[in-house]
Order: C-alpha cells, then sequence, then structure tokens
C-alpha cells in the first residue's frame, strides 16, 4: 500500500468530486516527466507529444471511470498507462516521412535562407535510441525517471526479479554500444 | 553465493545502493575476478553517464494546449452529469 500522499489525495478528490483544479495539478506536477519518458521512448518530439496527450486524456477518463483506487501510486499508475500509449504507438504502422534535414537538402541549392537545425543529439542519446525497445524502456524508466525496480516492475508487467534483469541487460547493451563506437572512457 | 545472487548484488553496486556489509563482500568478489570487476565498472560509468542526460521539456504551448483539452473534456463530462 503506496503512502498516502498528495498525489493520491487530489486523485481520489478528483474522482469523487470532480475537481477540476485537483486535475490540473496533477497534470502540471507530471506533464514534464511524462513527456520526457514518451521522448527518449519514442525518440521523436511529434510522437512524443502525441503520446503525452492521450496518456493525460486516458488518465482523465480512467480517473472519471473510478479505474484509480491508489493500489498503486499515482505516478507508478500513469506511467503505466504512457507506456502502453507508447508502445501502441510503436506497433502503429507508419507512413514513411521526411525529416527536416531531408526537406534542407532537396531545398538547400534552391532556398539559401532555409537551413535546417536538427537538435543536437549526444552520442549518449544516440546510443540510446538504437537500442531495443524493451532495454531503452527499462533505462529510461529506472535511470533517467528514478523509478526503483519494483516500480518498473509494475509499469511494465514483469516481476521485480525479472525487471532487475533486464535493467542489468539494457545497461550491458548500452555500455557494449558505446564502448564499441569508443564513447565511453573505459 | 551464486552467480544470480551476485549479479543481483552487482546490479545493487552500480547504483551505489548497496549496504556498507554486503559492499565489502561483493568488492571482495570482484577483486578475485578481474574481468567481473572491469565489467561491473563499466555498467557503473554507464548507469553515471545515463543520469546525465539532459531531462527533455515539452513546449510550454504544448503543455497549455493539452490542459485546455483535458479541461474541455472534464466540462463536457460534468455538463452531462448536469443533464442526467
Amino acid at each position: 500500500m503506496p503512502e498516502w500522499n498528495d498525489d493520491e489525495r487530489l486523485a481520489a478528490q478528483y474522482a469523487a468530486e470532480g475537481d477540476a483544479r485537483a486535475l490540473e495539478i496533477l497534470y502540471r506536477r507530471h506533464v514534464t516527466s511524462t513527456y520526457g519518458f514518451a521522448r527518449r521512448f519514442l525518440t521523436t518530439v511529434e510522437d512524443a507529444e502525441e503520446a503525452t496527450s492521450e496518456t493525460w486524456l486516458r488518465v482523465f477518463r480512467a480517473l472519471r471511470a473510478g479505474q484509480y483506487r491508489e493500489q498503486a501510486a499515482f505516478r507508478t499508475w500513469v506511467f503505466g498507462i504512457c507506456r502502453n500509449v507508447c508502445s501502441e504507438r510503436l506497433r502503429q504502422p507508419r507512413l514513411p516521412t521526411l525529416s527536416l534535414s531531408d526537406i534542407g537538402e532537396s531545398l538547400r541549392d534552391h532556398w539559401t535562407l532555409f537551413e535546417p537545425q536538427p537538435a543536437p543529439e549526444s552520442a549518449l542519446s544516440e546510443a540510446l535510441a538504437s537500442l531495443s525497445e524493451d532495454h531503452r524502456l527499462i533505462l529510461t524508466l529506472c535511470d533517467l525517471q528514478g523509478f526503483t525496480a519494483t516500480e518498473a516492475a509494475e509499469i511494465i508487467g514483469r516481476t521485480p526479479a525479472a525487471t532487475k534483469s533486464l535493467h542489468l541487460r539494457a545497461r550491458r547493451a548500452l555500455r557494449d554500444i558505446m564502448q564499441i563506437s569508443g564513447r565511453q572512457d573505459e | 553465493m551464486n552467480q544470480n545472487e551476485l549479479q543481483e548484488l552487482i546490479g545493487l553496486w552500480v547504483d551505489g545502493t548497496l549496504p556498507e556489509a554486503l559492499r565489502d563482500l561483493v568488492e571482495a568478489e570482484m577483486a578475485k575476478w578481474p574481468d567481473l570487476a572491469e565489467d561491473a565498472a563499466a555498467l557503473r560509468q554507464t548507469a553515471r553517464e545515463l543520469r546525465t542526460l539532459p531531462a527533455e521539456h515539452p513546449d510550454s504551448w504544448f503543455v497549455e494546449k493539452t490542459l485546455t483539452r483535458l479541461l474541455r473534456e472534464h466540462d463536457a463530462a460534468e455538463a452531462g452529469i448536469k443533464a442526467a
């Protein structure tokens, strides 16, 4: 049973009384971390924004439907929803898209004012983005969002032991990529 | 200590969350196996680097747009309750 902290009280207040202020406080408190998780897990801004919007709509609907019952900490519960939304998004068929840099390449000769500026990405960000979905998921939850293995286990639907093992394998996979590309100090 | 137990403890050592007595035990094991020690040190370095990645922040326009949409859904749901 989680500690009865402010998030859980606010969620219960919204579910019972429909107090919009409680919903807004919860949203403002957690929207940045859910976006940050989606951004690392899905890797593009567009996907992260769509996943974050969908997550909060589902949170809102689930609260109104009385589906949150404080068995889990509110933040863990929200991330479980966010993780499902992101996984569904990864499985959606995608149309081929042009990146800004693709567009820039094609226009560069014709429009000298247009200079695409892709977001600077560190070697570590790129290595993280190149991992398998499971590995990226567990590293994002535990190392970037600060969830414990037990909390992450609830979010991803595995046992704590399996989650710890996955976390160790994910770190090894990331380390291997960094070492192969010579981007980590020995 | 079997391999599974040692691996689990190494995971905690990497995070720096091992109690002192267990940390000494794990470090004694690692001292016997240089490959294991090297592997664990590289994992610890990877974990530290991961934690230095800057947090990604949503655009404030996006945050407000999504909140507006949420509150619109909230208002519609409340209006539905009152009408019923």
